[in-house]
């Protein structure tokens, strides 16, 4: 009995994470591996590993056209994302610092972007920006096929993402905003500093570490969004909205080419990693100087 | 226009913004003279013929007049760019209050009034404290001289300004913080410099003031770092100096030295008596602690409850309290408070405990008014210090001694009279000691000062006053009951 | 105010030794009329800046949920409506009929009965298996537990992408398409949901443990009756997230489900995406009624979930 309670508390442990662990061994750790195996081979239409081409597969991306354009697509994108959905959230953030009659109903609003699942957003936009029914073009008097055109697709659909951004990003800030102390807003107002100066020099400045940590949130959220491409753009027109994540789809799925598929997702994993750790390097940095 | 006159005047306009962006005022005083100049004389403010002008030529006499308007009247009526203007408004305003403070109150929208008709009138050069217990409205008033409160009702006036409702960084005022509200991503230096430079203050003059307030505070070796890297006590130097770096009309304090510990306590009051005493300008001080206010302030006011209970320099309120409040808030170690009666008979009113009964003092017999038989129950207080071993022997009250402390220079005997609890300060070598040499004497007998024996009504807590000295918060104008 | 300037120079002029000028009574109460008249003005502003404020609040949110109000708009609007050159934010008549085919002409009620049952399931699962790993990393000393602490987080750098190809196979060749387990059991845990909960319960007093082990209750029973019920806003918390994310989750249902009877209502919905004008505002009413559940229990849980993610996680 005594090794047997042994036993218990050495093991014991281990078991509470069991559940969690299974869950995360095989739908985590172990595609995540197959993957890279995958990565490595031609495969047949049921996704089986038929010819090992080493490198071949990741040698045939990076020289292939349509895989630099999904790279420049996607880079353009993530960048109007994380700024416009940022901006979003800070305005929002900002204007409700101070109370003021009915302030819980328009924070409500300014977060409630984040309940809303992507593809239902982007069939509401697929309307807003229909050339001849939309609203958008009876409020900007234009006629712009906003879906359709090569030049204006890749906006509007990171404008779609930025806005479901800018729920969670409204949060973000709100908290960050929150932790700033209260009384240097009082010194400042007594020291005769304008509102426009104390937004540049204490609240941007208080804001930098919530800043990080919302740019790197939103970066990966921005190379994750697939819902909205499917629905408003499918890729197109022509490659003008083909991101990466709707490229693997595409390839693995239509094209059922799984090895250069699961390329595309390794080549994709390591962009978001190197881009992390570089944020993470110049949140060091940054603090170091400080 | 003549073309000449026009290119003149865009070369002017260029070097003019020029000059203003580097704050240049006495160029710019003089391009503006030249400008007036040239108004007068060929008119060209008044645009009659369109039709040979241009548009740009109208934008650069329409901004032309603007840069005008706001150089000249910007930069002297600004008090920290003229230096001779701020001295003639601060010279004008000597001879009338610094700051008014007329019925101010504070109403929650829940109902607590917080202050209730607060009156006062500050005068320059002035050292007020407000002082009481948590809760009592002190710096609820000073936030609202500040302007970080609303004030619900009556009137604030700074000089000859009403300002209950301008912005508080255009009253001209400077505050410090009790948890010193230091700029955090700022170095020391722009932490002192960020008013002046939000007041556009020239760069050279900025840092001759900072430099000047920083060796005043033994900062200056620490300008270059940043808040977390000081510890608490040069935090509130940091804090204390960018107040003084700017010339305000009056310097408000919200219990700077509160986060202290004890001995930086002491220290930070000697310098920031000595900064007063330097600078001669008005400093308003927020505390809770009394021997802060006894010892840096030229009047106190004393708060309870959003009331004022008594305005008067730190000698006044410790030995004319106008209320029992008073006199127990202020004074350390606290003033004896022992219950008695005041009893008339046959004419002679005395003051009896259970314990003792000794007779009114002179000074307070004319301000009591009793029949033969009445009883007026009240407070009867007296100081430690006021108590000694020897004495009139009419005025004796018996000691019953439980504790001595000797602290070398006096000593203090703690005990009780009657049941009531008592202390007694006797100052080293005041006689009548020789009864203390046993260790184990219990019963002793002491005297109280007549001339410093209070006496407070029970129910209003109001101090019967040997003149007719004004009472704060109601009963008869001259003290009497 | 002539005699303000003029004195005002007398003083300007003689400010050296000599003694400046007092002000005349007059010269004082022109002052403090002036200021008077100030006052009021400043007064005045600070309402205004108030009154902006809320001017400004207004708009932007109106802008931020321009999309929302325009989908109601138009899930009221009769078909024939929508066509009109005007701006038409209020739908001029009013219609039911709508929603009304939305729910016939496609199973939207089945959609929406698969999508509660995944959602409730995952979360369910989800509340469960994170809190019972969370657990044993903060109540429970064992080998090892910050080398899986690290690995559980650092799941959370890997991007859905780079194993959903590789699921897919995997379910496949499992058969389990097609089914609810297949939307279910991938997601029974997040490493988000151990973190958050880990969080809650570092601030759990370690005392309450002990003394519950020291009474000899089991760990099971502990969590279950005492770390559980008082942990509920951490619970609630993970809730509402959990269940909006899994409600609105795409592209996994959309690779796993073929079968119309197991789609979820996101992928449900984009069946209805189609150019002419009837089915467009059946499809928007669709969108709204397909909403509605996200939103309502996040405006019902957001002060629970916006307490949840930043207790203690946010330092300045």
């Amino acid at each position: 009995m005594a090794a047997f309670e042994q036993v218990k508390k050495k093991v014991g442990p281990y078991c509470y994470i069991v559940p969690s662990a299974i869950i995360f061994g095989i739908f985590l750790f172990y595609p995540f591996v197959k993957t890279i195996y995958l990565s490595l081979f031609k495969t047949n239409k049921m996704g089986q590993a038929k010819l090992f081409v080493g490198l071949g597969n990741y040698k045939d991306l990076l020289t292939s056209d349509s895989f630099r354009n999904s790279l420049a697509v996607t880079a353009i994108f993530v960048v109007i994302v994380v700024i416009g959905g940022m901006l979003l959230g800070l305005i929002g953030a900002v204007l409700c610092n101070k109370s003021f009659p009915g302030i819980r109903f328009f924070s409500t609003a300014y977060a409630l972007p984040m309940s809303i699942a992507s593809s239902s957003a982007a069939l509401i936009f697929r309307i807003m920006l229909d050339p001849t029914i939309g609203i958008v073009n009876k409020l900007l008097q234009s006629n712009i096929n906003w879906l359709r055109d090569p030049k204006y697709a890749l906006v509007s659909v990171a404008v779609l993402t930025a806005w479901l951004n800018s729920g969670i990003n409204f949060l973000y800030f709100s908290a960050g905003l929150a932790n700033i102390d209260e009384e240097i807003y009082e010194r400042a107002s007594i020291d005769g500093a304008s509102s426009a100066r104390q937004f540049f020099q204490l609240t941007l400045p208080g804001l930098r570490p919530i800043m990080f940590y919302t740019v790197v949130v939103n970066i990966i959220q921005a190379f994750q969004s697939f819902g909205q491409v499917k629905i408003l753009t499918q890729g197109g027109p022509g490659e003008a909205t083909n991101l990466i994540v709707y490229s693997i789809y595409r390839d693995a799925f239509f094209n059922f080419r799984f090895g250069s598929a699961a390329a595309e997702s390794v080549v994709l994993f390591l962009i978001i990693m190197v881009l992390t750790l570089l944020m993470f390097k110049a949140e060091k940095k940054g603090g170091k100087a400080r | 226009m003549q073309r000449k006159q026009i290119a003149i005047f865009h070369v002017m306009t260029g070097v003019t913004a020029f000059l203003c962006l580097k704050q240049q005022k006495s160029y710019i005083k003089g391009i503006c003279g030249i400008f007036r100049f040239w108004q007068d004389r060929s008119k060209i403010w008044h645009i009659n013929t369109i039709d040979r002008i241009n548009k740009s030529h109208i934008f650069a006499v329409i901004f032309l007049r603007h840069l005008y308007r706001f150089t000249i009247t910007d930069l002297t009526a600004h008090p920290y760019n003229k230096e001779s203007n701020k001295k003639t408004q601060k010279a004008r305003e000597s001879n009338m209050s610094a700051i008014t403070l007329s019925h101010i109150s504070k109403t929650y929208p829940n109902g607590f009034a917080a202050v209730k008709d607060f009156n006062l009138e500050i005068g320059s050069h002035e050292f007020i404290v407000f002082v009481g217990p948590s809760g009592c409205g002190k710096s609820t008033t000073l936030r609202m001289i500040a302007g970080l409160e609303e004030i619900s009702d009556g009137e604030l006036w700074i000089g000859n300004r009403l300002v209950n409702h301008m912005d508080p960084g255009k009253r001209n005022l400077a505050m410090v913080f009790q948890n010193y509200a230091l700029y955090p991503n700022m170095t020391v230096y722009q932490n002192m410099s960020f008013a002046l430079k939000a007041h556009k203050v020239e760069k050279d003059e900025i840092d001759r003031k900072v430099q000047s307030a920083a060796k005043m505070l033994k900062i200056d070796n620490l300008l270059d770092r940043k808040p977390s890297e000081l510890s608490g006590g040069q935090r509130q130097r940091v804090a204390i100096g960018s107040a003084i770096v700017r010339e305000a009309d009056a310097y408000l304090l919200d219990e700077p030295l509160s986060n202290l510990d004890a001995k930086l306590r002491t220290q930070m009051r000697v310098d920031l008596k000595q900064i007063y005493d330097k600078m001669d300008a008005t400093f308003i001080y927020v505390t809770h602690d009394q021997v802060e206010a006894m010892t840096l302030a030229t009047r106190i006011v004393v708060m309870k409850e959003g009331t004022v209970q008594q305005v008067g320099t730190p000698q006044e309120i410790y030995e004319h309290p106008v209320n029992r409040f008073v006199a127990g808030f202020v004074g350390l170690p606290q003033m004896n408070f022992l219950k008695a009666d005041l009893s008339n008979a046959a004419g002679k009113i005395s003051v009896d405990a259970g314990s003792f009964s000794i007779p009114l003092p002179d000074r307070l017999q004319k301000q009591v008014h009793m029949q033969n038989g009445q009883e007026i129950r009240t407070e009867l207080g007296i100081r430690p210090e006021n108590l000694s071993l020897q004495g009139d022997p009419r005025y004796a009250i018996p000691f019953e001694l439980e504790m001595r402390e000797n602290l070398g220079s006096h000593l203090f005997l703690h005990g009780h009279c009657g049941g009531q609890k008592m202390t007694v300060r006797l100052d080293a070598g005041e006689p009548g000691q020789e009864v203390l040499r046993r260790q184990d004497v219990r019963s002793l007998t002491v005297y109280p000062d007549p001339e410093k024996i209070h006496l407070f009504d029970i129910e209003t807590g109001l101090s019967i006053k040997e003149n007719g000295a004004q009472n704060e918060s109601g009963g008869r104008e001259d003290g009497s009951i | 105010m002539s005699n303000i300037s003029s004195s005002a120079a007398m003083a300007d002029s003689s400010d050296s030794a000599q003694g400046i000028a007092k002000l005349s009574q007059q010269e004082i109460d022109a002052m403090r009329k002036e200021s008077i008249r100030q006052n009021e003005k400043a007064r005045r502003t600070k309402k205004a800046r108030t009154a902006g404020r809320l001017v400004l609040n207004i708009v932007v949110a109106f802008v931020i949920l321009l999309p929302l109000i325009y989908a109601v708009s138009i899930a009221f609007m009769p078909s024939s409506d929508l066509y009109t050159m005007n701006l038409n934010l209020i739908p001029k008549h009013p219609t039911l009929e709508n929603f009304q085919q939305a729910v016939s002409k496609i199973p939207l009620l089945r959609f929406i009965f698969n999508s509660f049952l995944v959602a409730g399931l995952i979360t369910l699962g989800q509340i469960i298996s994170c809190s019972l790993a969370a657990f044993s990393f903060s109540f429970l000393k064992f080998k090892g537990k910050s080398v899986l602490f690290m690995l559980v987080m650092a799941t959370m750098m890997v991007p859905g992408e780079a194993t959903i190809i590789s699921n897919y196979l995997t379910v496949g060749q499992w058969g389990w398409l097609n089914t609810y387990k297949v939307l279910i059991i991938p997601y029974l845990t997040s490493a988000m949901g151990i973190f958050l909960f880990r969080q809650f319960y570092q601030s759990f007093p370690i005392s309450v443990y002990e003394a519950a082990k020291i009474d000899g209750c089991s760990n099971l029973r502990f969590i279950f009756t005492i770390l559980m019920p008082l942990t509920k806003a951490a619970i609630g918390a993970m809730a509402v997230y959990t269940f909006i994310n899994a409600w609105n989750m795409y592209m996994w249902p959309l690779l796993v489900t073929g079968d119309e009877n197991m789609r979820t209502v996101q992928i449900g919905l984009s069946m209805l995406n189609s150019v002419d004008s009837q089915s467009i505002t059946m499809m928007i009413a669709g969108v709204v009624l397909i909403i509605l559940p996200s939103i309502s229990i996040f405006i019902i849980g957001q002060k629970q979930l916006i307490r949840g993610m930043f207790s203690g996680a946010v330092k300045g």
